[in-house]
């Protein structure tokens, strides 16, 4: 079993990377298909408030709209998947956009809460108090032998203390949220069977209940969708 | 010369209380602690001590910390026993809000012959809700 898998990926016929999602029984399943050049694609936009369900990483806050998208090769013929060859418009606006990597996002995410350099003017102030024990040793003063319970408080001030990171904002964050992101993604490789897995489009312009046209350029032709946007 | 010179002397002619040994002891210092390991004797014998059988934090009961994520787990199977990436970390009604460092985890829940697995991602600061549904598996 090991072996035709390794020999699977040598051929190059599993996904790079990104187990990506399991397609839905036929392409006519989602609310936006088309076929072209052996090729069909299905597309969907994820409503936010469901996005919010479906990843913990926050992509409504950055600003990216997430549609569920499955390529299904008619008569077996192979592929050359790539996030990258899909393009995003929106009907009312002119601009395009291209689908962004998880690890672009979830470093632009990341950065958003990372923690900033304190400013000069914060001061940060830590009491301290100290009790203990003496014995032996002899005061310059009196003459007499010391022992016996000491105590001290003291304060100590810092300048520009640097602040914590906020949700989200540590490097390991930004690993979590890339690998995550990747997981679900479109899977990208030459593949032969139908597969599907999320794109994340940095938001276009416009009105939100516009609808979105979805353009795939693929080895084997492009294929244009419009796919509506989700009812609220 | 004469300088080396006035500094020995002032050794020299030092008061004899000020050369005596002195020993300071003990010194509180106020704060918080968080120790990783849970009870330990030397005379307890606990096959399942070490990972993977007891996820990390099984003994501190997954408390808070900083930088952490919380997992809330919302299932009506209380009995069902809870793995995070194969180690053990609890019952599930005693887990109801776990707390864990930023990562993947495989979070799998076992009731008999019902399971369920899933792939969770924690984010520090972020609380991630989970509605595992067990489902039978046959052999």
């Amino acid at each position: 079993m090991k072996r035709a898998v390794l020999l699977l990926y040598a051929a190059g016929m599993l996904p790079a990377f990104g187990a990506g999602i399991r397609p839905r029984d036929s392409a006519a399943d989602y609310p936006a298909h088309e076929s072209a050049g052996g090729v069909t694609v299905g597309a969907a936009v994820i409503p936010p408030a469901q996005v919010r369900k479906l990843f913990a990483t926050d992509l409504n806050a950055g600003g990216y709209i997430v549609l569920e998208v499955a390529v299904y090769s008619d008569a077996r013929k192979e592929i050359d998947l790539s996030p990258g060859d899909f393009l995003l418009r929106s009907t009312a606006g002119a601009e395009t956009a291209r689908a962004a990597s998880g690890s672009a996002i979830a470093a632009a995410l990341q950065s958003k809460n990372a923690p900033q350099p304190g400013k000069s003017r914060d001061v940060s102030v830590y009491p301290t108090a100290t009790v203990g024990y003496e014995s032996g040793g002899y005061d310059p003063v009196t003459g007499q032998r010391r022992r016996g319970v000491y105590t001290g408080v003291g304060v100590g001030v810092g300048v520009g203390q640097p602040q914590p990171p906020g949700p989200a904002g540590t490097d390991r964050d930004r690993t979590t949220m890339q690998q995550e992101l990747e997981d679900k993604s479109l899977p990208a490789g030459k593949t032969t069977s139908a597969v599907a897995g999320y794109l994340y489009f940095p938001k276009p312009s416009g009105k939100a209940r516009d609808v979105y046209e979805l353009t795939y350029y693929g080895n084997t032709g492009q294929v244009r969708l419009r796919v509506p946007a989700p009812a609220k | 010369m004469k300088l080396p010179m006035a500094l020995l002397s002032l050794v020299l002619l030092a008061p004899w209380p000020a050369m005596q040994a002195r020993v300071r002891l003990g010194g509180v210092a106020v704060g918080a602690s968080y120790s990783y390991w849970g009870y330990y004797s030397p005379w307890y014998y606990d096959p399942f001590l070490f990972y993977p059988f007891y996820a990390p934090g099984y003994y501190t009961g997954f408390a808070y910390q900083p930088n952490m994520g919380a997992v809330k787990l919302q299932t009506v199977d209380k009995d069902a026993l809870v793995y995070l990436d194969g180690a053990l970390a609890g019952r599930a009604d005693k887990l109801k809000q776990m707390w864990l460092n930023p990562g993947a985890y495989e979070l799998e829940l076992r009731n008999g012959d019902r399971r369920s697995t899933q792939k969770i991602y924690v984010l520090s600061g972020k609380t991630l809700r989970v509605t595992p549904q067990l489902m039978e598996v046959r052999p």
